[in-house]
């Protein structure tokens, strides 16, 4: 596999560029409702319970009473304890259910563990499985290792999709975010995740655009499409604009449809609402 | 929502919505300044300043007919009585400021008059413009205040930026010369605006002098500016580069265009990239904030482009389009295409082995050399290419990113993970006086020796 070295003030100034994007109240609203659609609904505390999973599940049926037309979320991202309860309250939607797994959120722990726990969320019924890479052997030069890890969660993982989480908060450089970014994709990742939620800094458009490039790259040599996860700190209609101008510019739109982009986010669908609400007011009014 | 007129994933790259900037209001003064006073012209000629774009009338200003410029710039001109050093310097440090609070009103000038994208004037050159007042202030004590002398007399055409006129001005202030502008009408207004900024400082407002006539005929033999591609370079950050290379000309004087040497192994992934990203170009209105490239050709020269472009095929040349950007593949050093300045934005792509077949190749054109970019990770290659290639100034691994001290006639050598400057500057000057000053200063290839565009300074010094 070629390393590539990036140019991180090059990839800085087109991030300056793409942030500067301004969209008109039309475009605004339509992006956001796209945002709505790509958003995998996370929950990822220690305090979650029963009831705070069915209420996510809610969530993602209905998001807005007085705005039946709006998309519903991707998928539903919970622990593994909870994926059997999220699949029963989800059951019959195209709400997908996705699960973190392989001892998230350090990816420590013996490939046997990780392996059973991921055979264990499918077994559950799980659609998506989000692993964690082994950074400690990614840092420590064992990246051979990495890619070996990800070929077997990928083959326990069987028909479910396989997100790979880099924590590029970890990785620190856009040399190792490009260089994990390649090893992922060659072991067979359907997506690719920027972060845990855990670490910061977390989903910032520099390690995404990264990461989209190795897409690109990859679509280029072999004509076969990864998807692309950022996850962690998109918190605003803002921040969730930024990553549309992003891909739709690096990726093109071919990327813009929730089976090849998501965005990982707790908070974000009720600011979502709350801001195509205002603008449909506006919209009214005018 | 679900209306695909109204989806924003659908509709085309240059869809994201109204969010035009207003026009600026136009500058208040309209007329010559000679020695720090306005004066009206004695004879009647008036010129037109276009919308870039629309070609629609923006300003009609008064002009300097060819005679008449003849004549003024062979009597004496006025030269201004400096103030002293420390007013010199506080008066810079405040037109920094001025420049910040009226960026976007110089910026939409710009943008308006030589189409360059208000995304690149406003947020790139208007910094730059303000921390190049604030260095030059600093160099006020280091220089003192020279003898009084003829004026520097600096040339403007018509697509040149406002920040490339800082390369002239802030230095001549700084040790207390006399500069006049001579600027082609479509280049006027924004100059005109920071003049009449400069007006407000004691110190400095009789040093400057605008007129404003056409550009007489030029015999200069046409520059080519070439972009040298390397297998070890980042791809997707080059190809940023090049496209920004492509629309705008780096230094005054320069025609749009790339001539594009790409190291043969990477060739088809290189352009792989460069039609995905020409195809997603976000090209438009220079004061839509989302406009990314510009600027277009005006009516004349996209004329002239399509010759150009109509030649290269019956050469046998593969021409791509993009709408008006065009791709041209698999050149010949020898063809005509390779042998003249592009006038538009186009790539002629040459392939080559071997750093010694990229310089090989890049002189069987014949042309001169203008401003180039290198694209390279490994550290040494850049600034040894830098000096073989011997064009106008050399960037590597940015594109045309200029620090303040830095305007042009030096290379902005950024790279590697830090992205920071590499504390080696290598370049090739305008004028042969200057050069050997910069050999002189090559040997000490410190970031803190600051030789960095001072070739005013030293002509006004008499150095």
């Amino acid at each position: 596999m070629q390393r590539r070295r990036i140019n991180s003030a090059g990839v800085d100034a087109r991030v300056r560029d793409i942030e500067r994007r301004q969209l008109g109240k039309a475009a605004r609203e339509s992006a956001l409702a796209w945002a709505m659609s790509v958003v995998d609904l996370t929950t990822l505390e220690g305090a979650d319970t029963p009831g705070r999973v069915r209420d996510l599940c809610s969530k993602a049926l209905h998001p807005c009473s007085a705005m039946p037309d709006l998309p519903r979320p991707a998928a539903v991202c919970v622990y593994p304890a909870f994926v059997k309860q999220a699949k029963a309250h989800l059951a019959g939607s195209e709400v997908k259910v996705a699960c973190v797994a392989t001892a998230f959120p350090s990816g420590q722990y013996h490939l046997a563990t990780r392996l059973g726990e991921v055979e264990a969320v499918v077994e559950d019924g799980v659609d998506e499985v989000d692993m964690v890479i082994n950074r400690g052997a990614f840092l420590s030069g064992e990246q051979q290792r990495v890619g070996d890890e990800i070929r077997a969660v990928k083959q326990a993982a069987g028909p479910a999709h396989l997100k790979v989480i880099l924590e590029t908060g970890e990785l620190a450089t856009y040399d190792n975010v490009r260089r994990a970014s390649d090893i992922a994709i060659a072991a067979g990742a359907d997506f690719i995740k920027t972060s845990t939620g855990k670490i910061k800094p977390a989903a910032t458009l520099g390690v995404t655009l990264v990461m989209l490039q190795a897409i690109r790259a990859h679509h280029l040599e072999t004509g076969q499409r990864i998807g692309m996860k950022p996850a962690g700190g998109i918190a605003s209609g803002d921040d969730a604009i930024k990553f549309f101008c992003l891909v739709k510019e690096t990726l093109g739109e071919a990327w813009l449809d929730k089976s090849l982009f998501r965005i990982g986010a707790s908070s974000l669908v009720d600011k979502l609402i709350a801001e195509i609400a205002v603008l449909r007011v506006d919209r009214q009014e005018s | 929502m679900n209306d695909a007129r109204n989806d924003v994933r659908t509709l085309g790259p240059d869809s994201y919505g109204e969010a035009l900037v207003e026009k600026p209001a136009l500058p208040g003064k309209l007329d010559l300044l000679l020695g720090g006073e306005w004066v009206k012209p004695s004879g009647d000629t008036l010129a037109t300043v276009l919308e870039a774009g629309t070609d629609l009338a923006l300003a009609t200003l008064p002009a300097l007919s060819e005679g008449e410029l003849t004549e003024l710039l062979s009597q004496p001109m006025a030269v201004g009585r400096a103030g002293s050093v420390s007013d010199r310097a506080a008066a810079m440090r405040r037109l920094a400021e001025a420049v910040e609070a009226n960026a976007p009103q110089l910026a939409a000038l710009e943008s308006l008059t030589t189409g360059r994208p208000i995304a690149r004037t406003l947020h790139d050159d208007a910094p730059l413009l303000a921390a190049a007042w604030r260095c030059f202030a600093e160099w006020t004590h280091m220089v003192g205040t020279a003898d009084a002398g003829e004026p520097v007399v600096v040339p403007v055409t018509a697509n040149q930026s406002l920040l490339t006129c800082m390369d002239s001005l802030a230095p001549a202030l700084a040790c207390g010369r006399s500069v006049v502008f001579r600027a082609e009408p479509q280049a006027a207004l924004p100059i005109l605006r920071l003049m009449e900024l400069v007006q407000e400082e004691v110190a400095l407002r009789s040093l400057v002098s605008l007129v404003i006539a056409e550009a007489g005929e030029s015999e200069e033999r046409p520059v080519i500016r070439p972009a040298l591609v390397f297998a070890d370079s980042d791809l997707d950050q080059a190809v940023e580069g090049i496209v920004q290379q492509a629309f705008t000309p780096a230094l005054p004087g320069e025609a749009p265009g790339c001539h594009l040497f790409v190291e043969e192994s990477i060739e088809a992934a290189l352009l792989d990239r460069l039609r995905l990203r020409l195809g997603a170009a976000r090209i438009g209105s220079p004061l839509d904030p989302n406009t990314e490239l510009g600027p277009l050709p005006t009516e004349q020269a996209l004329a002239a482009f399509e010759a150009s472009l109509t030649q290269a095929k019956s050469d046998g040349i593969a021409v791509e389009r993009f709408g008006t950007p065009a791709l041209l593949t698999a050149v010949r050093p020898d063809q005509t295409i390779a042998r003249q300045a592009l006038v538009g934005p186009g790539f002629v792509v040459i392939s080559f082995r071997t750093p010694a077949e990229a310089l090989a190749k890049l002189q069987a054109t014949g042309s001169e050399v203008g401003a180039t970019t290198i694209w390279t990770e490994k550290a040494g290659k850049g600034p040894a290419l830098a000096r073989e290639v011997a064009g106008r100034s050399t960037f590597c691994n940015t594109r045309d990113r200029l620090a303040p001290a830095l305007t042009y006639g030096h290379a902005a050598l950024i790279g590697g993970e830090s992205g920071e400057p590499w504390p080696f500057t290598s370049a090739r000057h305008l004028d042969a006086a200057d050069f050997a000053l910069e050999v002189e200063a090559e040997e000490t290839p410190s970031p803190f020796v600051p030789f960095c565009n001072c070739r005013l300074i030293w002509q006004a010094l008499g150095i």
